[in-house]
Formats: structure tokens, C-alpha cells, sequence
């Protein structure tokens, strides 16, 4: 419609939706300068843009990815200029630790001072809490990227897989995230325990699936499962899809869905290659490039800035 | 036509010979900053009648203010500001009356509104649109406008922005920052050819009847509320806005919105859909609109059974066009629209991201 004279769409200044920047009104180049400042600043503000993306929870079935797909997103997070926190729920394996290219790092069940029952947290993991109040010492880290390890059950009186839940579930829910911060945690949850653990602090659920209809069954669920947990923003990225035709089939499967997907990645052997040497991707492999493509698409849909 | 008129050219638009012109219509016609000076007050003259023109030259202002400089009661200068605001001729403020400077805003005020005044309005409608013609096509700048495809056609894809979700972006105006109205555009255009609205005539099935309920006109922002109480825009309920939401995603019409991240107005366009777009199309094809961030092409060759559908919906140039027996999508004309990928009955095209996030622009220019 054609009253293009105020880029807020007011009549004229003065009437509703006016915010009396003397765009239409300025005489001189001056004023005109002053008067666009002013709107920039007014769009800059209010430009509709979805709850911003901080808490990502990566799920699917065991070995379909998650630690691959974990570990790309908190690269290329870091790398686009974010403050990356992993946080690492998974109790059985080190392999995020080695996909990130970080030293493993100091469980925090494993401290003396954090054996707990399941109902207690230690002191520090209270509400509001910044990024830089957990103790480094169970930080392994580099530059903006960050791993904290939520517990392995090495020692077998550590705890329980519950307790690591509840504490990884509580770092999860208690992160007061700055501008610029993000938190990924990689699950174990798959449809029986999803809802019990970290994905409850979660703003987004990212799916990881196999071209398998029991893992696209379980992407539906989880995103199911996700709504009634207040997540709406659910995306599923597929993985080790062996052609373009599977990927076809699998992506109208999930459009017929209405389950929204990132991407897909082949079988990479750069993966398998990387897995078996306990290395991280290389950031110029296709298989990076393509996660890293997925989440700039991801930061898209959400309005978001690469700042670097 | 030249880029000076000649007096022939302006007599056909006028509708016989060029009469004389009062100095209020001259005065009125200085108001507005561009556009073809030779024809301006012969528009006024067409629009205002003798006492509007003399109320309108003393905008801004009052009633009071008009009725002093006319010589009228307050009263008798109260109905002449309020009826020429109705009829989109002035605007009507919070704290009295101002001349519209802009012919393609009067001319989208005065074709907005319901009611029409036969020969005159025929006349007036052919002189605002030779006088338009003049301007959009010519100074609007490159990206001040951008095609936004049909949401059906890329709502799966990933990397979709919010500013491309247009069905969200029109449910985020409600309740108060959205109404429909009649197309000013292509009720011009049609008045112009023929003396009446006959929206029949125009293609992408509109679904316009004349009455502002199934316009496809949609007012967003602020000035909805203007449109509404001035010049009887309809607004709908949250229901009433899915049905038209739901109709235009799957008609022939494309969608057009300013170049931003943030909605301020949009339209659903045409090759034929009166003004702007028919005459961009006319000259060297759209200028001032920007590419949307994707582009259609034939994914699923072994459906497409060569009827040409695609083809004869698309409106841009024939970006698409049946080859052989099959389609054949020029990637350097398609728009983006999404309006052939909408409209083949055997979904044999789809439409991929082919632009990064920074060709919308995340401030106006
Ligand atoms: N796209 C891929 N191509 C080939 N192998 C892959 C791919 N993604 C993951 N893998 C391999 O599959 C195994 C499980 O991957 P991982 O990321 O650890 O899954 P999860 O964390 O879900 O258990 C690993 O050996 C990994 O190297
Ligand atoms: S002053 Fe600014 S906001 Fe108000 S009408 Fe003019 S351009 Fe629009
Ligand atoms: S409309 Fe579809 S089936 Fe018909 S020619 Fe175009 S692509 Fe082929
Ligand atoms: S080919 Fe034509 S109708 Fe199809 S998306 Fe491109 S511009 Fe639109
Ligand atoms: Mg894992």
C-alpha cells in the first residue's frame, strides 16, 4: 500500500506511530542524517525477532551423531564470534572432549568436594548464574570455547547417572546468558528419558536422525515432547544420509511432518577418519562446512548476527 | 510518452480541450515535488472542485483557519475538509487538516475509498496514473522494495528469516495495525480504462469484488488505523485474516514488502496490477525491487508434463517456460515469488536459497 512517505508507516508526523524523527520534515542534509540516526536506532530496537537462541540441546538415539553435530555447532558458534559453553552430559565416552579439540576436563563429580546426593548441588550452581562463576577448574577451555563435563562414571561411587542429570539439569536451567552467549549440551536423551534432564532449560531441541524410520520416529517424538515442554523451536539435522535421493525422501518426510530440518550430511569418511584419531574436524573439511553452513541458516532463521 | 508532455498527449488525458486553470490549482500543484509540472495542475483541477481547492490552499491548518482564508463559516469549511479527507484528496490530522504532497499517495488515498464519481473520477484516475507513471519507475531507488516468495513455497527450507514469513509478519499486526481495502492500484487502472472498477480484468485472482472486506489491499502499520476510520478499511478478525491469508498464498498474486527486517508495507502485486509494478514492467522491468533470497527450479523433472501452467502464472518476463515439454526456470530472471512452485498442479518445482542473509537489508538505506 502506497503511504511510503514515513518508513514507521505514519500518516503524517504527529499521528499514530510517529516517533518524531524529523525524517519527513528535515530541510537539510543535517537534520536528514540526525532524523535517519534516530529511525535506525527506533528499527534497530524493534525489528521482530524470535526469542533470542541460548540453550541448545542436542538429542537422538545413541551413536546416531550428537557429539559430531555438538561439536561442529560450538566450533563454528566460536568461530562466528560467540561465547560457546558445551556442557556434557554424556556418562560413558570422551569423545566431545577430543571432537572439540579441548583436554578432557575435570568432572564435577569427580571433586572430593562435589560428591553429592542427588538432591544436593554444590554451592556455586545457584540461580543467575554467569558463565565465568563456574570454577575453572572444571572449565577446560580455549579462547571462547568452553567444555564443562557434567560427569563420567569412571569412579563408581562418584554418583549415579542421576545425580548427573540433576546437576547437569540445574547448570542448564540456572546459566544467566549474556548477549553473544550461548550454551550447547549434548544429551543422551532419547525418547524414554527426554524431558527428565538438561533439554528442560533448553530454548531449542536440535534432533539428530539416520535415515532410519525408527530415528525419524524418534525426532517426531522428541519433538512432541519438546512442545509440551514449552520448546518450540525444534530442528532436526539428518545424518549419515547416503545419497541426494535419500535425502529427498527423508527431508519430504519430515516437510509432510511439519518437523523443520538444518541440513543433512552424507557419510563422511573425514568423520570416521577424525573419530578413530581422537582429532576434531578440520575447519576447512566438507563435513564441517556443512554443519557450520546449517548453523549460520539456523542463525538466520532467528535473526541472529555473526559478529566476527 | 516523452518525458515533457505535449498538449495533444494532455488533452487525451484530460478528456477534451485543456481548460483554463485557476490559481489555487497552481498553488496546489507547487506542493508536490516531483512529478510531470506541465500536467500537475490539471490533475488538481480534475480532483478539487473550485471552494475545495481554495480550502485546500490554505492548509495547513484548521477548519477555522480555511474558513477564514475562504470567506465560509466554520461549519460550511468543517464539511468541505472532512469530505475531501474522506475522499483521500487532504489528510485529515489530530489537530486539524493538511494537503497531501505525493501523488502516488493521493493517488492510493482517493481509489482506496469505496465510492466513485464516474467521468470524473475516469479522468482524474488516467491523469494521476500518466503523472505516477512519471515517478515510481524512474526514482525509486534499486532494494527499496523486495519480492517476499510465498510462504508455502519455502516454509520448510532451512535458513528461512522471519522478514520472509510473511503470513507471521501480517498476524503480528493484529489487532489494530492491519485492514484490507480495495486495490487503489488496480481500481485505478481499471477506472482509468473503462469509467468503472472491473476487477475481473486483472489476473492472479484477486479475489477483489470492490468491496474493501475482499480487497487485497492490506494496510499494515500504523496507518491502518487512518485507512479504517478514513476511508472505511476493513478490519478483520484474527479468522477473517487467515482465510485472506490462506487465499492470497494460494493465488497468482506475488508479494512485495519494503526491503527490510522489519514489516512496514507490503502489497500483493501484479504484471497487471495497476500503477507501480505495470508500469516498472513496461519499462525495463522492476527497478526498484530486489530480488527475494530464492529462486524456483524444476526438482522433480519426471512430474512435469509440459502443461504450462508455470509459464503463464509467472509475472516476471517468463522466468519459467515450458522447453520441450518440460519447464525450464531462467535463475537470472526469476524473482522468487514462489507463485509457479504454488501453482503446479503436479509439484514438480520447488524453490532453493540462493541469497545470504544480507541481501535484506537490516536498515532501511
Ligand atoms: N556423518 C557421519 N559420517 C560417518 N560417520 C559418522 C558421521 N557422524 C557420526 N559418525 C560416526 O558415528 C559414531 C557416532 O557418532 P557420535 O557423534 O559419537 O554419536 P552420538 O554422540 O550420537 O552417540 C562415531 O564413530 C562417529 O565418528
Ligand atoms: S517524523 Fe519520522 S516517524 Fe514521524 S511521520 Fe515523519 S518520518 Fe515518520
Ligand atoms: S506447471 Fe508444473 S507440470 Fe506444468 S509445465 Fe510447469 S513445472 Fe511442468
Ligand atoms: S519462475 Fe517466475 S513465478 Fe516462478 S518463482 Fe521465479 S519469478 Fe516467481
Ligand atoms: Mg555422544
Amino acid at each position: 500500500m502506497g503511504g511510503f512517505h514515513c518508513p514507521l508507516g505514519a500518516m503524517a508526523p504527529g499521528t499514530e506511530g510517529c516517533i518524531h524523527c524529523g525524517l519527513c520534515t528535515a530541510g537539510t542534509r543535517e537534520a536528514y542524517a540526525k532524523a535517519a540516526e534516530k529511525l535506525r536506532a527506533y528499527i534497530r530496537e524493534n525489528v521482530p525477532r524470535p526469542r533470542r537462541v541460548e540453550k541448545i540441546a542436542v538429542c537422538g538415539k545413541g551413536g546416531v551423531g550428537k557429539s559430531t553435530v555438538t561439536a561442529a555447532f560450538a566450533r563454528a558458534f566460536s568461530s562466528l564470534g560467540y561465547r560457546v559453553l558445551v556442557l556434557d552430559t554424556d556418562e560413558s565416552n570422551p569423545t566431545l572432549a577430543r571432537a572439540l579439540g579441548l583436554p578432557p576436563c575435570e568432572s564435577m563429580l569427580k571433586r572430593p568436594d562435589s560428591r553429592f546426593e542427588p538432591a544436593e548441588s554444590p554451592s556455586w550452581l545457584r540461580e543467575d548464574l554467569d558463565i565465568s562463576d563456574i570454577p575453572a577448574d572444571y572449565l577446560s577451555a580455549a579462547g571462547n570455547l568452553m567444555l564443562v563435563t557434567a560427569g563420567k562414571l569412571e569412579d563408581p561411587f562418584a554418583g549415579c547417572a542421576c545425580s548427573i542429570g540433576a546437576l547437569a539439569q540445574l547448570l542448564m536451567l540456572n546459566l544467566e546468558l549474556q548477549e553473544g552467549e550461548v550454551v550447547i549440551a549434548d544429551t543422551e536423551a532419547g525418547v524414554e528419558s527426554f524431558g527428565r534432564g538438561v533439554e528442560r532449560g533448553a530454548d531449542t531441541v536440535i534432533a539428530v536422525a539416520e535415515p532410519s524410520l525408527d530415528s525419524l520416529e524418534v525426532a517426531e517424538k522428541v519433538k512432541y515432547m519438546a512442545e509440551g515442554l514449552g520448546i518450540s523451536r525444534f530442528r532436526t539435522i539428518l545424518n549419515k544420509v547416503p545419497d541426494e535421493e535419500t535425502a529427498e525422501l527423508l527431508t519430504e518426510y519430515l516437510e509432510g511432518k511439519d518437523i523443520r530440518y538444518l541440513g543433512w550430511l552424507g557419510q563422511e569418511k573425514e568423520v570416521v577418519r577424525h573419530g578413530l584419531a581422537g582429532t576434531p574436524l578440520d575447519k576447512t573439511e566438507d563435513a564441517y562446512l556443512k554443519l557450520e553452513n546449517m548453523l549460520k541458516l539456523f542463525l538466520d532463521e532467528n535473526e541472529m548476527d555473526y559478529p566476527l | 510518452m516523452g518525458n515533457v508532455l505535449t498538449v495533444k498527449e494532455m488533452e487525451a488525458l484530460w478528456g477534451g480541450p485543456l481548460p483554463e486553470v485557476e490559481e489555487e490549482y497552481r498553488i496546489l500543484a507547487e506542493g508536490f515535488a516531483a512529478g510531470r509540472p506541465e500536467l500537475a495542475p490539471y490533475v488538481m483541477k480534475k480532483i478539487f472542485s473550485y471552494p475545495e481547492a481554495k480550502a485546500a490552499c490554505a492548509l495547513p491548518g484548521t477548519a477555522k483557519e480555511a474558513a477564514a482564508a475562504c470567506g465560509i463559516t466554520e461549519e460550511e469549511a468543517e464539511k468541505l475538509l472532512e469530505d475531501m479527507a474522506v475522499r483521500g484528496k487532504i489528510m485529515k490530522l489530530a489537530d486539524g487538516y493538511d494537503r497531501i504532497t505525493n501523488i502516488a499517495f493521493m493517488k492510493d488515498y482517493y481509489f482506496a475509498q469505496a465510492k466513485f464519481d464516474g467521468e470524473k473520477d475516469r479522468a482524474a484516475a488516467r491523469l494521476m496514473i500518466a503523472w505516477d507513471a512519471f515517478l515510481p519507475g524512474r526514482s525509486v531507488p534499486d532494494g527499496t522494495f523486495r519480492i517476499v516468495p510465498k510462504w508455502k513455497s519455502v516454509k520448510a527450507l532451512p535458513g528461512v528469516m522471519p522478514c520472509e514469513n510473511m503470513p507471521q509478519m501480517l498476524l503480528d499486526m493484529l489487532p489494530d495495525r492491519i485492514a484490507f481495502a480495495r486495490c487503489p492500484c488496480r481500481a485505478a487502472w481499471s477506472i482509468a480504462e473503462t469509467g468503472e472498477y472491473h476487477p475481473e480484468m486483472f489476473r492472479g485472482e484477486t479475489g477483489e469484488t470492490g468491496q474493501q472486506k475482499d480487497g487485497l489491499c492490506i494496510i499494515v502499520g500504523p496507518r491502518a488505523g487512518y485507512f479504517a476510520s478514513v476511508y472505511g478499511a476493513y478490519v478483520p478478525t484474527r479468522e477473517e485474516l487467515l482465510e485472506k491469508i490462506e487465499h492470497i498464498e494460494n493465488n497468482g498474486t506475488y508479494y512485495t514488502a519494503n526491503n527490510g527486517r522489519m514489516l512496514m508495507v507490503m502489497c500483493n502485486c501484479g504484471d497487471d496490477c495497476g500503477c507501480g509494478m505495470r508500469i516498472l514492467y513496461e519499462a525495463e522491468g522492476p527497478q526498484g525491487f530486489s530480488k527475494s533470497r530464492f529462486q524456483a527450479y524444476l526438482a522433480k523433472p519426471e512430474q512435469c508434463v509440459g502443461c504450462g501452467t508455470c509459464e503463464r502464472t509467472c509475472m516476471f518476463h517468463a522466468s519459467v517456460q515450458v522447453k520441450e515439454g518440460k519447464a525450464f526456470v531462467d535463475p537470472d530472471r526469476c524473482h522468487g515469488c514462489g507463485v509457479c512452485t504454488v501453482k503446479c498442479p503436479r509439484q514438480a518445482l520447488k524453490m532453493k536459497l540462493v541469497r545470504p542473509a544480507d541481501h535484506i537489508p537490516k536498515m532501511p538505506g
